[in-house]
């Protein structure tokens, strides 16, 4: 029996049709969820994933184009072990760098280098690979800046600030959307009619441009830390009222159902309606709607970092080290400080397919449900 | 029974609706759903409040247990003037009055298991430990008739029927003396009906319970109440014990009311007419008697003079002009 009949007996016996379960996730879900973990494992243990600081400078080495990575060596013989070679200048004006294939250095996974501190706190010096700290030549598998510096380690490090950012942002935005849409829709009258015409005055006006005021209330020269916090509270200033309005018309359909009275039969005060049973029914909606607007955040703190006002240096963010590749020559010298904009490209794309397969996982309207639950 | 020990006492209750029309709101007409009614509710007795759909008899539970805020009148629960309660006054209250719903699907929040479900009102009022309170859950769900398994199962894994003893064990969690029973079998099987109805007499008589029992349906009333009031358009139209409403209904409405029971007997013949035309609407009610476009015994005088509710015997009181000719 198909899902119309099925639904329509259990209509005819007087019953609602029960809540779906959560379908489940494949095919390319587990893709999306695949790049979003190692995403975040390589944010996350930064310090041990990046074999160089993101400030140290490699100064023999400016503007490296990404070493090759090699199996086969100049004379035909195969390594298991991949190495690289000994990198020399190119004697002219031109900054261009040559391979020394006499010189061969293998590439080690759980290499000593640098010393850090994971998260700032467990002290180590393993890194996830390179090559050996006594060899004479680094490992640069994405090249290096003008400066000097590792692209890939400050890549790393950058990840850890965009994603950091985006997340921090999803949360706060969330939390907004959720308290205004909850109180709005729960209370109605006047301090619904402030709250939504306001939400929609803030929607009214284009995001970048709320997001360049928004960043202009703040002090130009600011503190990392500072500036992190000041990323978030533009981010959720700018898109609380997508899920506000979103949790208010959730809030509303809730409100007026027997079991919230049944609640306040009880002796339940609002905030114990709404957070035991009016916002976990808005939860999920608001948590999507949220995941949806991620992609915002992360293109809105790369767009920020770009113009200078966002994340400063030497603090690397995706959207910074773009920065550097605004000028033209460096873009037809220096291609590989392009790869910043492939990570905010592919991030976004794994972010937005995530919302959209969320969405499709819980939305029992969604088409590509499968049949028969219930 | 100490039949005479008042519980709960309404006095000229009413509750209009606003409604807003024109581009502004300006324009404002009311829905009167109650419109000035008032009753006793005695200890321990079953009173039916009775009537058509959107006669007011819900809108009436509810104003009695504040659920909707009444727009005059006065309630007083065991010597308690309920409308002068403030907020925290009138939840510390609620756990005295409890509602049971029609719709047993739509009273229980499908997220939560049914444990959480029935130690919801125990958490509230901060009863007990975690440990005591399972306790509780378990023998409330021992006494609605559910297994203990229940506990970590959610509303839709259960019938109707199973639904809505959830929703009385939830109801009874925190030892009430009185419930509003808001058509707690209309939504039911019929044979599921007289299950739902046995266990509320049971409890009744263990718990020395009082309900305000609502429903539309006399038959289901006969079984249980003690009294019945009769509402039409936000109006009480007769109140009398059990037996006198049903041996001799006094208003044409009541009378009309039970001609419409079905009789299950095929050989049975209809003496009575069947309710002539729709119910009026509670925004524009008629004059005088609100009956009087569908009564058949309407008098000129019905049509202009609203017939007080008054007492024709001991405990049997009709409001209604032709009663009033025969007894004068």
């Amino acid at each position: 029996m198909g899902r119309e009949a099925t639904i329509h007996s259990q209509e005819q016996r007087g019953e609602r049709v029960p809540l779906p379960p959560p379908r489940r996730w494949t095919g390319h879900y587990r893709a999306i969820i695949l790049i979003l973990g190692m995403l975040s494992f390589i944010a996350g243990f930064a310090e041990f994933i990046a074999p160089y600081d993101y400030r140290t400078q490699h100064r023999a080495v400016i503007n490296l184009p990404p070493m090759p990575v090699h199996f086969v060596d100049a004379r035909g013989r195969f390594h298991l072990r991949p190495f690289v070679y000994a990198i020399t200048r190119v004697p002219g004006a031109q900054r261009r760098y040559a391979e020394n294939t006499r010189e061969r250095y293998a590439i080690h996974f759980f290499v000593r280098g640098e010393p850090y501190r994971l998260w700032g706190i467990i002290p180590g010096s393993r890194h996830l690979f390179g090559v050996s700290p006594e060899s004479p030549v680094r490992f640069h598998l994405l090249g290096t800046d003008q400066l000097g510096r590792d692209v890939f380690s400050r890549l790393v490090y950058g990840s850890r600030v965009t994603l950091s950012i985006a997340l921090a942002s999803l949360l706060a935005s969330l939390l907004l959307g959720l308290a205004v849409g909850g109180v709005s829709g729960y209370f109605g009258g006047w301090i619904d009619a402030l709250f939504m015409r306001f939400g929609e005055l803030v929607q009214s006006i284009p995001a970048i441009f709320l997001i360049l005021a928004l960043r202009a209330a703040f002090p130009l020269e600011i503190s990392y830390g500072n500036t992190v916090l000041m990323l978030v509270a533009i981010f959720a200033l700018a898109s609380w009222p997508e899920v506000a309005r979103l949790v208010r018309s959730d809030v509303l359909s809730v409100a007026g159902r027997d079991f919230v009275l049944s609640a306040r039969a009880a002796g339940a005060t609002d905030g114990w309606i709404l957070r035991h049973h009016i916002l976990p029914h808005a939860l999920t909606p608001a948590i999507i709607q949220a995941a949806i607007i991620v992609p915002s955040f992360i293109l809105g703190e790369a767009a920020l970092s770009f113009l200078g006002v966002g994340i400063q240096e030497p603090q690397p963010s995706w959207g910074n080290m773009l920065a550097a590749a605004q000028d033209l020559t460096i873009l037809l010298t220096a291609w590989w400080m392009l790869i910043p904009g492939l990570a905010i490209f592919v991030t976004v794309a794994a972010f937005t397919a995530l919302g959209d397969a969320i969405r499709d996982a819980l939305d029992p309207r969604s088409s590509s449900r499968p049949q028969g639950w219930g | 029974m100490r039949e005479d020990e008042k519980l709960v006492e309404v006095i000229e209750l009413k509750k209009y609706f606003a409604l807003r029309k024109g581009l502004l709101g300006t324009q404002r007409q009311s829905v009167r759903a109650v419109d000035g009614i008032s009753f006793t509710i005695h200890r321990g007795e079953t009173f039916a409040l009775v009537g058509e759909s959107g006669c007011g008899k819900t809108t009436t539970g509810r104003c009695l247990l504040r659920l909707i805020e009444p727009t005059s009148g006065s309630i007083r629960f065991a010597g308690t003037d309920l409308l002068s309660l403030n907020r925290a006054e009138m939840r510390a209250m609620r756990r005295h009055m409890q509602i049971i719903f029609q719709d047993p699907y739509a009273a229980l929040d499908p997220r939560m298991t049914i444990g959480q479900i029935i130690e919801e009102p125990l958490q509230i009022h901060r009863w007990g430990t975690k440990a005591e309170r399972r306790e509780r859950v378990r023998q409330l769900l021992a006494e609605v008739g559910l297994d203990s398994d229940a506990i970590h199962q959610y509303p839709h894994e259960f019938s109707g029927g199973q639904r809505q003893r959830i929703g009385i064990a939830r109801a009874l969690a925190l030892n009430p003396t009185f419930i509003v029973a808001d058509e707690p079998v209309s939504a039911l099987d019929v044979s599921v009906q007289a299950q739902i109805i046995n266990l509320l007499q049971d409890l009744q008589d263990q718990h020395g319970l009082t309900y305000l029992f609502i429903s539309h349906d006399l038959a289901v009333v006969q079984h249980l109440a003690t009294r019945v009031a009769v509402m039409y358009l936000g109006k009480l139209v007769e109140v009398a014990p059990r037996s006198e409403i049903y041996r001799h209904p006094q208003h044409p409405y009541t009378q009309l009311l039970l001609s419409s029971v079905p009789v299950p007997d095929p050989d049975a013949r209809r003496e009575r007419e069947l309710p002539r035309g729709e119910i009026p609407t509670a925004l524009n009610p008629p004059s005088g008697c609100r009956f009087h476009t569908r009564c058949p015994y309407a008098l000129p005088e019905c049509r202009e003079q609203e017939p007080p509710l008054i007492e024709i015997q001991r405990h049997h009181w009709v409001a209604c002009h032709l009663v009033g000719h025969n007894h004068h």
